[in-house]
């Protein structure tokens, strides 16, 4: 009888956990830097020229897992007759044409083709593109478990944040922020910042101190593992699972899996040498242990404009973290306070306020956490008004759906900036929370009780079932066929693993309005910025999925249609 | 022997290594249904017959199950939507068990339709379903007629996706309503068949619904497309009649696009509400009011300017009532349709009702799942609708022809229930769907003359009522578990259903036996005969049933065998110092008379047979009135009087009522010490310009928190709240001592401050004025060191009430009406005020110590707080006290001295559960006539749920 690869993963899974404080860089292989490896996470360049690929080393078959850089311009560009398909021709003749074949497998790999090898691409991608696609790579500790990457916010609060949003590139690039397990660390790589402006660039930087250390990130690049760095003497806690970066890059808050209670740990950058954790190596500052339960999703408080446009310091605001997590049946606000007054500042964590996830029988296993924010968000859209004339403010208010949400902007319009940004900050935030048990998407809001003050509820009001194992909820879009082309419609994805299904949740019809069949163990799920494309990671076989979220592709809308990597089945079950 | 001995232990060898392999077999439930959605019922006669259905009261319960193929009853078919298939599941509910409609495959098969189906809704004759699906680049509708549904209708071939008539919709449908067109045809005795006149065309066998429109009407189609903002009217027998394969667009009849700018009409057009007295001091124009408030502080009222108009529809739930009109909830535009569709074919939208929120006018409310009610004995009809974003609580709103109001229905009794917004029906979790079922119980033999039994009997308390509760609380008659009458049922998100009291014919029979008094939430206007009611519960409130709240799952009084549930003491209230040791107060004890008492109101101003219900005590027995004194301080014991108007706003909770006590919300708290004027911590307080300090602290809402600066502290509390600070200094070794050697040192703070477990009064700091994010405080006393010195770092801190009992229960928190200033532009930074809010006058959490020489207060004299009040008599929705405070010297009561008491008894709603408490996600609650059963679909695990309202408890899960 064939056993199933997820029970395959969940005993390697509970092997990994009990070697985990055995694991040593020095042992077995080196990984191999051109292919997927049980990825866990995935992150895109803000101008789309670059994917970054954390691989997991699950089964600890290397001596550490590794950062790729996928050349994702090329990638679209081979791939474009599969997500953007013309119908007069079969999919198969396509897939001969790209050097790829047909698919043998397409209910264990869906797509129509066969995979496209990152490290021995077929001969119509050299004919296009004879640069390799993993463009750069790094090898970090076993166990990464996600990415984030962060732009530097800009001097003008009001351009842009650390979500990369907004704003031009900045010179000085990016940063890559991967938790790892393996040796508990926060690992970080330079990278470009390839956004829109005269400093827009990719050159596939990724940089961890790697090429002085052969191959592998360099403590330089690793924060949390010397207790010196701080005033706290801190290493950083084990289980590091979620990240989050404040607005502003001043703070990272990663949230850990510890049983039974938890703990979320704080780097800050904030020093003589700069103001964010992109200016300096972070510095781990404070853990805050003790809490419910085993901490997973953490997700930033996005900072009202009404703060940004008097200044954190002269608002008396704090910055603000939602944490989940598995043991506990709530939703905690953490704030983060940069200790400036004092000498030395001493930066910490408090847990200002809890929220039970009642609209749930149980809600005892969240995993993941999403706050919609960002330019195309209501709160958004009112805080962009605030900066026209009154009438460009009532017609740019137009654009929100919702009574409620459309009239506290239209209230915004009209007065001064100061006190229309207020008034946004009435808006609620939307707020996701990928859920096991049972599986089900948690809807809510985050409102800001004062237009400055550091006052946030979360509040859950919806529960939409899913299917078995929701891991991820990732903010993404689609193109629907009614729009004109090149514009989006916001969407709510939830990966759920064991199921193989993500499910597509429309948040302004409250309902699920698409799924999409997966391979086996998906996981990382990231929009492309550019087109209506996502690429969710395969766990367990080890490969990327590109999906197509173009509604005007009949056949192809919502499903899986290229494979990047050669699915590779975990090792015991070959 | 030996022989027959060795073959023994051969055989055990061979036994012991299986004995390993045994293994207890634990039965693994196989469920074959997945992510159920929607659910519609059906009452099939005959399942080869060419209109197989008949109406679903023609079904019924039935003590054992029969087979699928056995027809010798008719069968409840459920058909359930399976959300991740694209299918429908026939669900045989009569036999028990889910229908394999293609027994030649493995496993269980449903019937295919669209993927992402959304509602499913039959005809009352049962003879066709239809499915409404969401595929947004194929909405549709599919149309399932009954004669081929069940493999002994389809010989067991299996359907597909082209088996089934189906069409296209212009947008993604949500919902769907039957309704029927009775407009007379030209042809005498039959009904319109087509809004345009056209004759009805004769469709082919099994697919012919004339025999229910015959009954009927002809049967149309309603269906709503929220993102078009419109309802479709389809005829029902000519999407029948569709070719099955073929997927043409749906032939649409009319089209109703909704509105959300209809003009108000009617008096009530501002969303006038009942009880618009209790807004008095608040105005429409965005004003702000104010008025003298307790102890001539300035009170203020909230800004209330209208709620926001709202333009662009977007519908979300539909509820048809049995007069033809349709509600229709919206979730993007704060109103709620209403559509007549008597005339389909002419269908209008009236006038809106208003959702509108009495806590927060300003806020336009939005609706999502939505019912309505049958009429009820007193011919009022109501439509309950959940409010989405106020944790799905819901909004009941009169809509009974008489009714000119379109807000929602405002309780009269809000202050006494400070638990639950005033105009909003509260749950434990949010509601995600819910319906309305009228069930009765009749009792006794039929009317001899004819058979007749009497339904719908209202008890009456003043005779000998069949009806009236038993006298031992546990046989049948009147009762919390026994539904008579006409009941919300809501099905919550945590899986939970709760009931809610609309018309229950036991309500007249469920209060007090020998009072009316309004004390007791009684009219005051029954005359109670000698020896009491003879058919009252004996319940201690004449609330314990009432219209539009939650129904109690108990007697709401104490007796032996109904258990305690009404409010009472768990044992009497102990007096204890800061560490926890009990103090005696046994007037006895020399030492007590330096000691505080917590007594109750004096109840001469009570009936006497009342007496003892309003300081239940212990047990279930009254108290024993010699051993506590309603009107001498003397009483042996402290106790405590409850308020017994609003059962509801008493739970299970610990009450702590604590000198100087700590408000609890600010536990754990950081803030940050910064000199009023420009000038370093260290120097803040120093030299000729000496300044004060104020604690920010922007997460702490200080004001929406309760806290009083001495600017709006009530005349009699002489000392505003204290900031106490509770950190340590910094460590011995940090490196900051040395940059302040000049100034302080840790030890010389400890001199001056205390340790961090001994603190001294140095660390106290009084509030002069609160506000939302920080508070300014008095100058603390000028001896060295500074407090900015010794405390270089953000500070943990606590605030306390200054020489005042803080009163404290652990469901109900502690209680104030403190809200920051709503003239302020930045709420943020606004000054706290004194709300004047009429339902929040009775949230309090504070009170001062009584002098023993003033006179004991009566039960009455516990007036609201207000100018007349007198803020030594402590008055809450649950309690009256005082606390007599002792003749001693000054500074005889500690701080952190406390009375603690447990409250038990009050109120506690019916929640029915889940099966063996199954994690269930109810994805819509109906109600199945003739089952007389309750429907729940599950999308986790349980597949379909059915309620029995006799036991109030799940009887079938079929998944």
């Amino acid at each position: 009888m064939r056993r199933s690869g997820t029970g395959k993963v969940c005993r390697i899974a509970a092997v990994a956990s009990v070697t985990l404080g055995c694991y040593s860089t020095g042992e077995g292989p080196e990984p191999v830097t051109d292919a997927l490896y049980f990825p866990v996470g995935f992150a895109v360049s803000p101008g789309g020229g670059a994917l970054y690929v954390a691989n997991s080393d699950f089964d600890l078959q290397y001596n550490g897992g590794t950062v790729e850089a996928y050349d994702l311009n090329a990638l679209r560009q081979f791939l474009q007759p599969l997500w953007s398909p013309d119908p007069s021709r079969s999919a198969a003749d396509v897939c001969g044409e790209l050097g790829l074949g047909v698919n043998t497998s397409p209910i264990l790999t869906p797509g129509p083709c066969g995979p496209l090898n990152p490290g021995a691409p077929p001969a119509p991608y050299r004919a296009m593109n004879n640069a390799p696609i993993v463009r750069a790579s790094a090898k970090i500790g076993a166990f990464a478990t996600d990415s984030l990457y962060v732009c530097h916010p800009g001097a003008d609060p009001s351009a842009g944040s650390a979500d990369c949003l907004r704003g031009e590139a900045d010179e000085r690039g990016a940063r890559l922020f991967v938790p790892v397990r393996g040796d508990p660390s926060l690992t970080f790589f330079d990278v470009d910042d390839d956004r829109p402006g005269p400093n827009g660039k990719q050159n596939f930087l990724l940089d961890c101190g790697q090429v002085s250390n052969r191959g592998r990130c360099a403590d330089s690049h690793r924060a949390g593992i010397d207790a010196n760095d701080n005033t706290r003497g801190l290493t950083l806690p084990a289980e590091p699972f979620g990240i989050a970066v404040s607005d502003r890059a001043d703070a990272i808050v990663i949230a850990h899996q510890i049983p039974p209670s938890g703990a979320v740990s704080l780097f800050t950058g904030r020093g003589d040498e700069g103001a964010s954790v992109l200016d300096v190596k972070p510095r781990l500052e404070f853990v805050f242990g003790s809490l419910p339960g085993a901490a997973t999703g953490v997700a930033a408080v996005p900072i009202p404009g009404a703060v940004l446009q008097w200044s954190l310091a002269a608002a008396n605001y704090q910055p603000g973290f939602v944490v989940t997590y598995r043991g506990a049946s709530q939703a905690d606000v953490f704030r983060f306070f940069d200790d400036s007054f004092a000498a030395p500042a001493r930066p910490f964590l408090t847990r200002v306020g809890y929220f039970p996830l009642s609209a749930t029988p149980s809600g005892l296993d969240s995993r993941s956490i999403a706050i919609d924010h960002g330019p195309s968000t209501k709160r958004g859209i009112c805080e962009s008004a605030c900066r026209t004339t009154r009438q460009g403010c009532v017609d740019a208010c137009a654009a929100i759906a919702g009574a409620e949400d459309r009239a506290a902007c239209e209230a915004a319009c009209g007065i001064d900036v100061r006190s229309c940004l207020g008034t946004c900050t009435r808006i609620p935030l939307p707020v996701f929370i990928s859920n096991r048990s049972p599986p089900s998407l948690l809807v809510g809001e985050v409102r800001t009780l004062d237009p400055t003050g550091s006052n946030d509820d979360v509040l859950i009001y919806d529960s939409v079932p899913l299917a078995q194992g929701p891991s991820r909820a990732v903010i993404g879009r689609i193109h629907d066929r009614r729009d004109p082309p090149g514009t989006f419609r916001s969407r709510i994805f939830v990966v759920c693993f064991d199921a193989r299904i993500i499910f597509i949740y429309d948040p302004v019809e409250r309902r699920i309005d698409g799924e999409i069949r997966t391979g086996r163990g998906p996981h990382p799920l990231v929009m492309d910025p550019i087109e209506p494309i996502a690429y969710v990671g395969h766990f367990t076989d080890s490969y990327i999925g590109v999906i197509d979220l173009d509604g005007s592709h009949g056949s192809t809308f919502q499903t899986i249609v290229a494979t990047i990597g050669v699915p590779v089945p975990p090792r015991e079950s070959k | 022997m030996k022989r027959a001995a060795g073959v023994f232990f051969f055989l055990l060898g061979l036994a012991v290594p299986w004995a390993g392999c045994s293994q207890t077999t634990n039965p693994i439930n196989i469920r074959s249904l997945e992510r159920s959605g929607k659910a519609a019922f059906l009452c099939i006669r005959d399942p080869k017959s060419s209109t197989p259905g008949q109406q679903l009261e023609g079904c019924y319960p039935t003590p054992q199950a029969y087979a699928s193929n056995d027809y010798l009853v008719p069968h409840t078919i459920g058909l359930v939507t399976q959300m991740t298939r694209g299918e429908v599941a026939v669900v045989d509910v009569t036999a028990g068990s889910v229908v394999d409609v293609d027994p030649t495959t493995p496993g269980f098969n449903f019937l295919p339709v669209g993927a992402l189906p959304t509602d499913i809704v039959a005809t009352p004759g049962s003879n066709a379903s239809f499915v409404s699906i969401g595929d947004a680049n194929r909405p549709a509708i599919f149309a399932l007629p009954s004669t081929r549904l069940l493999p002994m209708q389809t010989g067991g071939r299996a359907p597909t996706l082209a088996s089934w008539p189906a069409c296209s919709l212009p947008g993604v449908p949500a919902q769907m309503v039957v309704v029927a067109d009775r407009t007379p045809s030209t042809e005498p005795g039959s009904f319109r068949s087509h809004c345009d006149g056209s004759p009805r065309r004769p469709p082919a066998p099994g697919l012919d619904l004339s025999v229910e429109s015959a009954l009927f009407g002809t049967l149309k189609l309603l269906v709503m497309i929220p993102e078009r903002g419109e309802l479709l009217l389809l005829d029902a027998e000519q999407l029948l009649g569709i070719a099955p394969g073929s997927f043409e667009p749906c032939p649409i009849e009319r089209t109703l696009v909704f509105r959300a700018d209809l003009p108000p009409g009617g008096a009530d057009a501002g969303g006038g509400m009942v009880g618009d007295a209790d807004d008095a001091g608040l105005t429409s124009d965005g004003a702000v009011t104010s008025e003298a408030g307790p102890g001539g502080a300035v009170c203020s009222g909230r800004v209330t300017p209208s709620a926001p108009v709202s333009r662009e529809p977007h519908p979300a739930k539909m509820a048809l009532a049995d007069d033809g009109r349709l509600f229709i909830s919206d979730d993007q535009a704060s109103v709620i349709h209403v559509v007549d569709t008597r005339d389909p074919c002419a269908m209008t939208e009236q006038a809106p009702l208003l959702p509108v929120s009495a806590q927060d006018p300003t806020r336009a409310v939005v609706t999502g799942a939505i019912a309505v009610s049958p009429l009820t004995s007193d011919r009022k009809r109501f439509v309950y609708a959940v409010d989405l974003k106020a944790g799905g609580s819901v909004m009941v709103f009169d809509v009974s022809d008489d009714s000119t109001v379109r807000a929602p229905i405002k309780r009269p009794d809000a202050p006494f229930n400070p638990l639950e917004p005033p105009d909003r029906l509260l749950t434990a979790s949010p509601v995600q769907s819910l319906t309305f079922a009228t069930h009765d119980v009749p009792v006794g033999a039929g009317d001899p003359s004819n058979g007749m039994i009497e339904r719908g009997h209202l008890c009456d308390p003043t005779t000998d009522d069949p009806y009236k509760p038993p006298l031992d609380y546990v046989g049948a008659g009147a009762g919390p578990l026994r539904l008579r009458g006409t009941f919300a049922f809501l099905a919550l998100a945590n899986g939970q259903i709760a009931v809610v009291d609309v018309d229950d014919y036991d309500r007249p029979c469920r209060r007090p036996k020998i009072s009316d008094d309004p004390n007791f939430g009684c009219d005051g206007k029954l005359t109670i005969p000698k020896g009491g009611l003879p058919s009252a519960s004996q319940e201690v409130s004449c609330r314990a049933v009432e219209r539009h709240l939650l129904r109690s799952s108990q007697f709401v009084l104490n007796g032996a065998r109904t258990g305690r549930h009404a409010p009472a003491m768990q044992a009497y209230p102990l007096l204890f110092d800061k560490d926890g040791t009990v103090l005696a107060t046994d007037p006895a004890r020399t030492e007590a008379i330096s000691r505080p008492r917590l007594l109750g109101p004096s109840l001469a101003d009570i009936a006497p047979d009342a007496q003892p219900l309003f300081a239940s005590i212990g047990g279930v027995d009254a108290p024993v009135v010699s051993e506590i004194a309603y009107a001498d301080r003397s009483s042996l014991h402290n106790w405590v009087a409850f308020d017994l108007r609003e059962p509801r706003a008493h739970g299970e909770q610990t009450w702590t009522i604590t000198y100087e006590g700590a408000i609890p919300w600010f536990t754990g708290h950081k803030g940050r010490l910064q000199c009023a004027a420009d000038k370093t911590a260290i120097d803040c307080e120093r030299g000729a310009d000496a300044s004060h300090f104020v604690l920010y602290d922007s997460s702490a809402a200080f004001c929406d928190n309760g806290v009083q600066g001495r600017d709006i502290a009530p005349t009699g509390f002489t000392s505003a709240d204290i900031v106490e600070l509770l950190d340590d200094f910094p460590n011995p070794d940090d490196p900051y001592w040395g940059s302040v050697a000049d100034v302080c040192s840790r030890s010389i703070c400890e001199q001056a401050f205390g340790t961090i477990d001994a603190h001294s009064a140095g660390r106290d700091l009084q509030v002069k004025k609160a506000y939302e994010d920080r508070l300014e405080l008095e100058r603390s006393a000028d001896a060295p060191p500074p407090i900015g010195c010794c405390f270089p770092y953000p500070v943990t801190y606590a605030i306390r009430g200054g020489k005042q009992w803080i009163v404290y229960g652990t469901a109900s928190g502690f209680q104030h009406h403190v809200i920051p200033d709503p003239a302020a532009a930045d709420s943020s930074t606004a000054a706290c005020v004194i709300s004047c809010d009429p339902a929040k006058e009775l949230r309090n959490g504070r009170v001062l110590g009584r002098a023993n020489s003033q006179p004991a207060p009566k039960y009455a004299d516990f007036v609201a707080p207000g100018a007349a009040a007198d803020p030594t008599l402590f008055r809450n929705p649950q309690l009256r006290f005082v606390v007599w405070h002792p003749t001693c010297a000054p500074g005889c009561l500690l701080r952190d001295t406390y009375f603690q008491f447990i409250e038990t008894g009050g109120f506690s709603a019916i929640a029915i559960l889940p099966p063996q408490n199954a994690l269930v996600l109810p994805q819509a609650i109906g109600f199945v006539r003739g089952l007389q059963q309750l429907a729940i679909p599950d999308a986790a695990s349980q597949g379909l749920m059915l309620f029995d309202l006799n036991r109030l408890g799940t009887i079938k899960t079929i998944y």
